[in-house]
């Protein structure tokens, strides 16, 4: 199977500067992180605040450029593609962001916001866009009259259909969702979930879901990939990482530990030796702060990056 | 959808919004006045600005002379119109020409990284002297035209709505729909045009009505000060500068002028308290 | 509903925002009491006005445009009773902070970037309790102990951005019981941390509470939080509270609709097989505006029950059994 989206080693550093005359110290948000997204696959990326979950979005999507590793998208290396050669590839590689005020320009009315993105790649004439535009609406289960409104007018839920209306106008076959859901309240959650899940299944979508959540990420992804200080703790097909957690984070995160995790994520400024986790891990034994472990696959499609072979056996 | 709303244009909301805040009507009120004035002058006031009445010296206000006479008999209430003319016309290029250069130089050093420190050290380096003391320098460099005077004035104005307008921008870029855009492939151009550009018009409307009222207090200091536009032309600068000699026979020579001043720029102040206030509804924002 | 024992009895809070023309009724008759000791858990999404009932209680609405028209909130504390809504602005503050104090969701904005931890708690300390200014630093080190900060006498001397989110939340919970307070009102104190750090604020909460025999009032938007810390719970939906009644009868058997399709629309970790074509419960459409309330109860345009004598009437609050009440006319079938 050749993947859609093939991850290689990714690193992405920003350098930071404390004052002018120190020398500028890296933060290595994402870490060798090693992900394939076939067609029509949705992999869910969980971790907390700090684990680099967005940062890897943003690179995957060439938003950001990476540091070392390699990003592959249908077969094309885009990882050091300027602007305007990965113009043409954006049509088929979109982004849902997870502020539904922020991301929709106040100023833009409705079909002005979807319609930049067929302004931008050439699609249509403009007086089929508006055509175009209500057809995605009505596909997000908005009303055409919504065309013409600001997006003041709307509430959070809405404008993230409209979000999404954006993502998909140019016909993407992979889409990064960016904790779509967060910031919305727990019963509009589910409709913009069910959409997402609809959209997905009808037009066959590859997407990389990212949320905090575990609850949120599981009904929607087919496999899922834990992330923590840049590195992927454990990657196992949805139901099985639910079941069957074997990396003490994963199993922190679904409560199944007896004791709540210790501490609070490290500064990615200075990272624990050896294993990142085991300054919080309740499991951690001497030989973690040495050895970097490597993700090993437990099962066919499970993979872990935990020295500890013999707690959580599931 | 919730609520019904009625497609209302944003200026006439923004009208709406100004004219409920007294105060902000009031100043309109005065602002439109003036304006008046100044366009209409010729047809509205009862002499020529430059006709001397030798036999009516600093005559004190009356029936035919409203505002009195000055030195060479010149009517003051014309005078005074007819100053409005230049303020308004100085106080209005300086503030279009300070925008625009502003905007242009803020959007750059906002958005394009690598101009941002040059760009920003220049606009330091040109706030640091005193307004005035930078204005008279550029006039003795230029020369007394009007020309002269709106170039000196808005090179004083323009690095403080460049400061602006960079720091909108930063703002503006962390949102999420800039970066929308970037992910839909759009040029820097298009991010600048469609997307920072209408989002920086409210602090820039706010931005000019300041730097009007301080074009018109710069332009009098000027005047004042016999670096301004030439004494013969009737401005409000120039027409205190006169009046100095002659304060202690004839007070409404310098009272009229300065009040003419005080009354247009505190309007301005006022009006861009006011459009501030209007166009930024924080009152929404709580009941969110 | 009063009750002799309560330590704070709401009865009847209205609070409406009036801009222009608009009258926004964010909070619409809302009655509860609290004993010491206890924990109310007030649950409801954005706009349910479950914030500005706390911030009505605390009297810190900006008015105008905020107006308190309800009936009274009475304050038993310490043998006397107040009605807090009668109180002048004076008295309030002698309260504030000192008997009834507040936890807010966003640490950073409640904090002074220019004072360092240790100052800002001592500060609340020297004027509530008139403490001497060592004795202030004193307390305030031991408060940052008790709330598990570790190496206090140290931390005290830093600034607040140089804490995580969740120390600076364990900041504001040692500043907000440094003067003993009876009742504390948390509002979302956990929404803007991560999950393990949540888990970690609300044991310290709960553990606080119950060594200080404090009331709390918990507000909160997420079911999951209130499993952890509410002895009891009040559903608020559009202004009012549809439901009322203890953790168990709420969390397990709920009967509002409301109530119901909130706790069903929780993407919930499951055991069982993936099914691609499952769809989670969704509530169709949205919180009405408090400026356009629909007729009757407030939740009937988005009911699957919804019957024409819903829209007829408001719906009164009807015990079901023990504390368990509801706003529904329909709950005998639900």
């Amino acid at each position: 199977m050749t993947a859609l989206v093939d991850i290689a080693g990714l690193d992405v550093a920003f350098p930071l500067r404390r004052s002018l005359f120190a020398r500028p110290r890296l933060l290595r948000a994402v870490a060798g992180v090693d992900l394939a997204i076939g067609r029509g696959e949705v992999v869910g990326l969980v971790g907390e605040s700090g684990s680099g979950k967005t940062t890897l979005a943003r690179a995957v999507m060439r938003l950001v450029a990476p540091t070392a590793g390699q990003i592959r998208f249908d077969g094309i290396d885009i990882t050091h593609r300027d602007r305007a050669a990965m113009r043409a590839l954006r049509r088929r590689m979109q982004m849902i962001f997870q502020d539904p005020y922020s991301s929709l320009n106040p100023r833009l009315r409705v079909r002005d916001i979807i319609g930049e993105a067929y302004a931008i790649h050439g699609i249509g004439t403009p007086r089929d866009r508006r055509e175009r535009a209500e057809a995605m609406l009505a596909r997000v289960g908005l009303p055409a009259d919504a065309l013409d409104r600001f997006p003041h007018e709307f509430s959070g839920g809405q404008r993230q259909r409209i979000g999404i209306a954006r993502a998909l106008a140019t016909g993407a076959e992979f889409v990064v969702a960016d904790e779509p859901v967060s910031a919305l309240d727990v019963s509009v959650q589910a409709q913009v979930l069910n959409l997402l899940q609809d959209l997905q299944q009808s037009l066959g979508l590859a997407m990389l879901f990212i949320a905090h959540d575990l609850g949120v990420v599981q009904h929607i992804s087919d496999r899922i990939v834990v992330l923590y200080l840049g590195r992927v703790m454990e990657v196992a097909p949805s139901d099985v990482l639910y079941t069957q957690p074997r990396h003490p984070y994963t199993a922190a995160l679904l409560g199944a530990t007896p004791a709540r995790l210790r501490g609070e994520i490290p500064s990615p400024l200075s990272p624990p030796s050896g294993c990142v986790f085991r300054t919080r891990c309740p499991y951690a034994i001497a030989p973690c702060a040495s050895v970097v472990p490597r993700l090993i696959e437990v099962t066919p499609g499970h993979a872990k990056a935990c020295i500890r072979d013999d707690v959580l056996r599931g | 959808m919730a609520r019904v709303t009625v497609a209302v244009s944003p200026g006439l909301l923004l009208l709406h919004r100004l004219l409920r805040r007294r105060l902000a009507a009031a100043a309109l009120l005065v602002l439109v006045a003036v304006l008046a004035g100044g366009l209409l002058a010729p047809w509205i006031v009862p002499y020529a600005p430059q006709r001397m009445d030798i036999l009516h010296r600093l005559a004190a206000p009356s029936r035919l002379h409203w505002l009195g006479t000055d030195e060479f008999g010149r009517d003051v209430l014309t005078r005074i119109v007819y100053g409005a003319r230049l303020s308004l016309l100085v106080g209005g290029l300086v503030m279009l020409v300070a925008t625009g250069c502003g905007l242009l130089l803020g959007l750059l050093a906002g958005y394009v990284r690598r101009l941002d420190g040059v760009l920003m050290r220049v606009t330091d380096a040109l706030m640091a002297f005193p307004d005035i003391l930078l204005a008279i320098a550029l006039m003795a460099a230029l020369g007394p035209s009007l020309i002269d005077v709106v170039v000196a004035l808005a090179t004083v104005q323009t690095p403080r709505v460049a400061r602006v307008v960079r720091g909108a921008v930063l703002v503006l870029r962390e949102l999420q729909f800039v970066e929308a855009a970037e992910a839909l492939g759009a040029t820097d151009a298009r991010v600048m045009r469609v997307h920072l550009l209408p989002n920086l018009i409210s602090p820039l409307v706010v931005q000019a009505t300041f730097i009007f009222a301080a074009a018109i207090l710069t332009e009098a200091a000027l005047s004042f000060l016999g670096a301004g536009v030439p004494p013969t032309v009737p401005s409000w600068g120039n027409m205190i500068a006169a009046a100095q000699l002659y304060m202690q026979q004839a007070d409404w020579l310098i009272l009229a002028p300065g009040i003419a001043i005080l009354l247009t720029v505190l309007s301005l102040q006022v009006l861009g308290d006011g459009l501030r206030d209007a166009l930024d509804p924080r009152l929404r924002r709580l009941m969110r | 509903m009063s009750d002799p024992a309560a330590l704070i009895t709401v009865d009847d809070l209205r609070t409406i925002f009036r801009t222009g023309e608009e009258v926004a009724r964010a909070v619409d008759g809302v009655s509860f009491s609290l004993r010491a000791g206890e924990t109310l858990a007030l649950v409801g999404e954005s706009g349910s006005g479950k914030s500005v009932t706390a911030l009505s209680i605390m009297r810190l609405l900006p008015m105008p445009p905020a107006q308190i028209v309800g009936r009274r909130i009475v304050f038993a504390d310490r043998g006397t009773e107040q009605d807090l809504l009668t109180l002048t602005e004076r008295q309030m503050r002698r309260i504030r902070g000192r008997r009834i104090a507040m936890v807010f969701q966003e640490p950073m904005s409640s904090l002074n970037p220019l004072l360092t931890i240790g100052e800002q708690i001592a500060e609340g300390l020297r004027l509530h309790l008139g403490l001497s200014r060592a004795a202030a630093a004193e307390r305030a080190c031991e408060l940052l102990a008790r709330v598990n900060i570790p190496d206090p006498v140290r931390r005290s001397g830093e600034y607040p951005h140089r804490l995580s989110g969740g120390m600076r939340q364990r900041v504001m919970i040692a500043a907000a019981l440094g003067c003993n307070p009876a009742l504390l009102i948390a509002d979302e104190p956990t929404t803007a941390l991560d999950v393990t750090i949540q888990g970690q604020i609300l044991e310290l909460l709960r553990s606080l509470q119950q060594e200080l025999c404090m009331a709390m009032l918990f507000v909160t938007h997420d079911l999951g939080v209130v499993s952890e810390v509410a002895d009891r719970v009040a559903v608020m939906y559009a202004g009012r509270i549809v439901e009322t009644g203890s953790r168990a009868e709420i969390l397990s058997a709920p009967r509002h609709p409301y109530t119901k399709a909130l706790l069903g629309s929780v993407p919930r970790r499951r055991s069982a097989r993936r099914d691609p074509a499952a769809r989670l419960p969704a509530i169709p459409g949205q919180v009405p505006s408090a400026a356009q309330l629909p007729p009757g109860c407030t939740f009937a345009p988005r009911c699957g029950l919804a019957i024409p004598a819903c829209t007829a009437a408001r719906p009164a609050l009807q015990p079901i059994a023990g504390a368990h009440a509801v706003r529904c006319i329909r709950w005998r079938e639900t």
